[in-house]
Protein backbone atom coordinates (compact mmCIF):
# COMPACT_ATOMS: atom_id res chain seq x y z
CA UNK A 1 0.00 0.00 0.00
CA UNK A 2 1.29 3.46 -0.90
CA UNK A 3 1.51 5.98 1.92
CA UNK A 4 1.98 9.73 1.62
CA UNK A 5 4.11 11.57 4.16
CA UNK A 6 3.26 15.29 4.18
CA UNK A 7 6.04 17.87 3.86
CA UNK A 8 5.87 21.61 4.40
CA UNK A 9 7.40 24.20 2.07
CA UNK A 10 8.84 27.00 4.22
CA UNK A 11 10.86 29.80 2.62
CA UNK A 12 11.36 27.63 -0.51
CA UNK A 13 12.79 24.77 1.59
CA UNK A 14 11.02 21.43 1.81
CA UNK A 15 10.73 20.51 5.49
CA UNK A 16 10.04 17.11 7.04
CA UNK A 17 8.78 16.90 10.64
CA UNK A 18 9.87 13.77 12.48
CA UNK A 19 10.36 12.21 15.87
CA UNK A 20 13.61 10.36 16.50
CA UNK A 21 14.18 7.51 18.92
CA UNK A 22 17.48 5.84 19.83
CA UNK A 23 18.12 4.29 23.25
CA UNK A 24 21.85 3.99 22.38
CA UNK A 25 22.02 7.75 21.90
CA UNK A 26 19.66 8.48 24.82
CA UNK A 27 17.16 10.09 22.42
CA UNK A 28 13.59 9.39 23.54
CA UNK A 29 11.01 10.36 20.92
CA UNK A 30 12.40 13.82 20.27
CA UNK A 31 11.08 16.21 17.63
CA UNK A 32 13.33 17.33 14.80
CA UNK A 33 12.97 19.03 11.43
CA UNK A 34 14.94 18.10 8.33
CA UNK A 35 15.39 19.93 5.05
CA UNK A 36 14.98 17.49 2.18
CA UNK A 37 18.00 18.17 -0.03
CA UNK A 38 18.34 16.14 -3.23
CA UNK A 39 21.68 17.89 -3.80
CA UNK A 40 23.14 16.19 -0.73
CA UNK A 41 24.32 12.58 -1.05
CA UNK A 42 24.19 12.14 2.75
CA UNK A 43 21.85 12.79 5.68
CA UNK A 44 22.99 14.78 8.69
CA UNK A 45 21.95 16.07 12.08
CA UNK A 46 23.25 19.60 12.53
CA UNK A 47 25.42 20.79 15.40
CA UNK A 48 22.57 22.58 17.17
CA UNK A 49 20.71 19.26 17.47
CA UNK A 50 23.78 17.63 19.03
CA UNK A 51 23.65 20.23 21.80
CA UNK A 52 19.84 20.48 22.06
CA UNK A 53 19.37 16.71 22.34
CA UNK A 54 22.66 16.18 24.20
CA UNK A 55 23.77 13.48 21.79
CA UNK A 56 26.97 11.88 23.11
CA UNK A 57 29.58 12.07 20.32
CA UNK A 58 32.84 12.66 22.21
CA UNK A 59 34.02 9.05 21.88
CA UNK A 60 32.90 8.64 18.29
CA UNK A 61 35.48 8.77 15.54
CA UNK A 62 35.24 11.23 12.67
CA UNK A 63 34.59 9.38 9.40
CA UNK A 64 35.67 12.04 6.94
CA UNK A 65 35.78 15.76 6.29
CA UNK A 66 32.99 17.38 4.29
CA UNK A 67 32.53 20.82 2.70
CA UNK A 68 29.05 22.36 2.65
CA UNK A 69 28.47 25.85 1.30
CA UNK A 70 32.11 26.77 1.81
CA UNK A 71 32.22 25.60 5.44
CA UNK A 72 34.31 22.69 6.61
CA UNK A 73 32.85 19.91 8.82
CA UNK A 74 33.84 16.64 10.42
CA UNK A 75 31.33 13.88 9.76
CA UNK A 76 30.68 11.46 12.64
CA UNK A 77 28.62 8.29 12.13
CA UNK A 78 25.79 7.37 14.53
CA UNK A 79 24.08 4.06 15.30
CA UNK A 80 20.83 3.47 13.39
CA UNK A 81 18.00 5.72 14.58
CA UNK A 82 14.25 5.09 14.40
CA UNK A 83 12.43 7.91 12.65
CA UNK A 84 8.66 8.34 13.06
CA UNK A 85 6.74 10.22 10.36
CA UNK A 86 3.08 11.18 10.02
CA UNK A 87 1.10 9.72 7.12
CA UNK A 88 -1.38 11.81 5.20
CA UNK A 89 -3.86 9.32 3.79
CA UNK A 90 -4.83 7.67 7.04
CA UNK A 91 -5.44 9.98 10.00
CA UNK A 92 -4.02 8.92 13.34
CA UNK A 93 -1.34 6.77 11.71
CA UNK A 94 2.40 7.06 11.40
CA UNK A 95 5.20 5.11 9.73
CA UNK A 96 8.67 4.42 11.09
CA UNK A 97 12.05 3.86 9.43
CA UNK A 98 15.34 2.63 10.81
CA UNK A 99 17.79 5.04 9.25
CA UNK A 100 21.46 6.00 9.10
CA UNK A 101 22.43 9.52 10.09
CA UNK A 102 25.68 11.33 10.62
CA UNK A 103 26.38 14.42 12.68
CA UNK A 104 28.30 17.41 11.37
CA UNK A 105 30.76 19.19 13.60
CA UNK A 106 32.46 22.36 12.46
CA UNK A 107 36.24 22.60 12.45
CA UNK A 108 36.09 26.42 12.48
CA UNK A 109 37.11 28.50 15.49
CA UNK A 110 35.83 32.04 14.86
CA UNK A 111 32.49 33.04 16.44
CA UNK A 112 31.03 34.05 13.07
CA UNK A 113 32.02 30.78 11.38
CA UNK A 114 30.72 28.73 14.31
CA UNK A 115 27.34 30.54 14.13
CA UNK A 116 27.20 29.90 10.37
CA UNK A 117 27.87 26.20 10.96
CA UNK A 118 25.32 25.91 13.76
CA UNK A 119 22.71 27.67 11.59
CA UNK A 120 22.94 24.90 8.99
CA UNK A 121 19.72 22.83 9.05
CA UNK A 122 19.59 19.08 9.55
CA UNK A 123 19.50 17.48 6.12
CA UNK A 124 17.89 14.39 4.65
CA UNK A 125 19.79 13.60 1.47
CA UNK A 126 19.55 11.15 -1.37
CA UNK A 127 20.90 8.29 0.78
CA UNK A 128 17.69 8.41 2.87
CA UNK A 129 15.41 8.33 -0.20
CA UNK A 130 17.36 5.43 -1.75
CA UNK A 131 17.80 3.46 1.48
CA UNK A 132 14.09 3.68 2.36
CA UNK A 133 12.85 3.44 -1.27
CA UNK A 134 10.95 6.71 -0.91
CA UNK A 135 9.98 9.07 -3.72
CA UNK A 136 9.85 12.85 -3.32
CA UNK A 137 7.05 14.86 -4.92
CA UNK A 138 7.03 18.67 -5.09
CA UNK A 139 4.18 20.49 -6.86
CA UNK A 140 4.99 24.23 -6.70
CA UNK A 141 1.74 25.34 -8.38
CA UNK A 142 -0.19 23.79 -5.49
CA UNK A 143 2.42 24.64 -2.82
CA UNK A 144 2.36 20.91 -2.11
CA UNK A 145 5.15 18.49 -1.22
CA UNK A 146 5.11 14.93 0.06
CA UNK A 147 7.12 11.73 0.29
CA UNK A 148 5.62 8.49 -0.93
CA UNK A 149 6.56 5.03 0.23
CA UNK A 150 5.26 1.45 0.08
CA UNK A 151 4.21 -0.13 3.37
CA UNK B 1 2.63 4.99 22.78
CA UNK B 2 1.71 4.66 19.08
CA UNK B 3 -1.22 7.06 19.44
CA UNK B 4 0.95 9.40 21.47
CA UNK B 5 3.59 9.66 18.71
CA UNK B 6 0.91 10.29 16.08
CA UNK B 7 -0.68 13.01 18.20
CA UNK B 8 2.72 14.61 18.74
CA UNK B 9 3.39 14.52 14.98
CA UNK B 10 0.04 16.19 14.24
CA UNK B 11 0.84 18.94 16.78
CA UNK B 12 4.33 19.33 15.29
CA UNK B 13 2.84 19.83 11.82
CA UNK B 14 0.51 22.50 13.21
CA UNK B 15 3.47 24.20 14.95
CA UNK B 16 5.45 24.23 11.69
CA UNK B 17 2.44 25.68 9.86
CA UNK B 18 2.23 28.42 12.49
CA UNK B 19 5.98 29.11 12.18
CA UNK B 20 5.71 29.41 8.39
CA UNK B 21 2.85 31.90 8.75
CA UNK B 22 4.87 34.11 11.13
CA UNK B 23 8.31 33.72 9.54
CA UNK B 24 8.55 37.23 8.08
CA UNK B 25 7.62 38.72 11.47
CA UNK B 26 10.28 36.54 13.17
CA UNK B 27 12.92 37.59 10.62
CA UNK B 28 12.35 41.23 11.58
CA UNK B 29 12.24 40.59 15.30
CA UNK B 30 14.97 37.93 15.67
CA UNK B 31 17.30 38.51 12.70
CA UNK B 32 20.44 36.30 12.94
CA UNK B 33 19.35 34.64 16.18
CA UNK B 34 18.70 31.11 17.35
CA UNK B 35 15.07 31.01 18.49
CA UNK B 36 13.54 28.37 20.77
CA UNK B 37 9.89 27.54 20.08
CA UNK B 38 7.45 25.42 22.06
CA UNK B 39 3.73 24.96 21.37
CA UNK B 40 3.46 27.98 19.04
CA UNK B 41 5.25 30.23 21.53
CA UNK B 42 8.68 31.88 21.38
CA UNK B 43 10.47 30.75 24.55
CA UNK B 44 13.72 32.70 24.11
CA UNK B 45 16.24 33.85 21.51
CA UNK B 46 19.96 34.58 21.35
CA UNK B 47 22.63 35.04 18.65
CA UNK B 48 24.71 32.38 20.46
CA UNK B 49 23.19 28.91 20.50
CA UNK B 50 25.07 27.79 23.66
CA UNK B 51 23.82 30.84 25.60
CA UNK B 52 20.26 30.18 24.48
CA UNK B 53 20.47 26.56 25.68
CA UNK B 54 21.97 27.64 29.02
CA UNK B 55 19.25 30.23 29.57
CA UNK B 56 16.49 27.75 28.75
CA UNK B 57 17.94 25.29 31.28
CA UNK B 58 18.18 28.07 33.91
CA UNK B 59 14.46 28.74 33.36
CA UNK B 60 13.73 25.03 33.92
CA UNK B 61 12.94 24.41 30.24
CA UNK B 62 14.43 21.26 28.70
CA UNK B 63 15.82 22.36 25.29
CA UNK B 64 15.02 18.89 23.93
CA UNK B 65 11.32 19.73 24.44
CA UNK B 66 11.68 22.81 22.23
CA UNK B 67 12.59 23.24 18.57
CA UNK B 68 15.43 25.62 17.83
CA UNK B 69 15.55 27.35 14.47
CA UNK B 70 18.08 29.88 13.20
CA UNK B 71 16.13 32.90 11.92
CA UNK B 72 17.81 35.22 9.45
CA UNK B 73 16.98 37.60 6.65
CA UNK B 74 20.03 36.20 4.87
CA UNK B 75 19.23 33.22 2.64
CA UNK B 76 21.16 30.01 3.18
CA UNK B 77 22.11 28.03 0.08
CA UNK B 78 23.08 24.45 0.85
Amino acid sequence: MKERIPLKIVDYQVILSAFLHSPKLRITHRYIEFVIDTGSPYSFLNETEIHRLQIPIKDRISREEINIGGSHYQSIGLPKITMYLLTEDHPNKHVSFLTSLQVLKTTRQSTEKIQTAQALPSILGMDFLFEQKISLHVIPTENLAYLQCET
Amino acid sequence: MVKNITEKLILAHRDLEWYAQHLEEFKTKFNNQFVAFQHQTVMDADPAMEQLLARLRNKGIDPAETIIRFVSKIKTVL
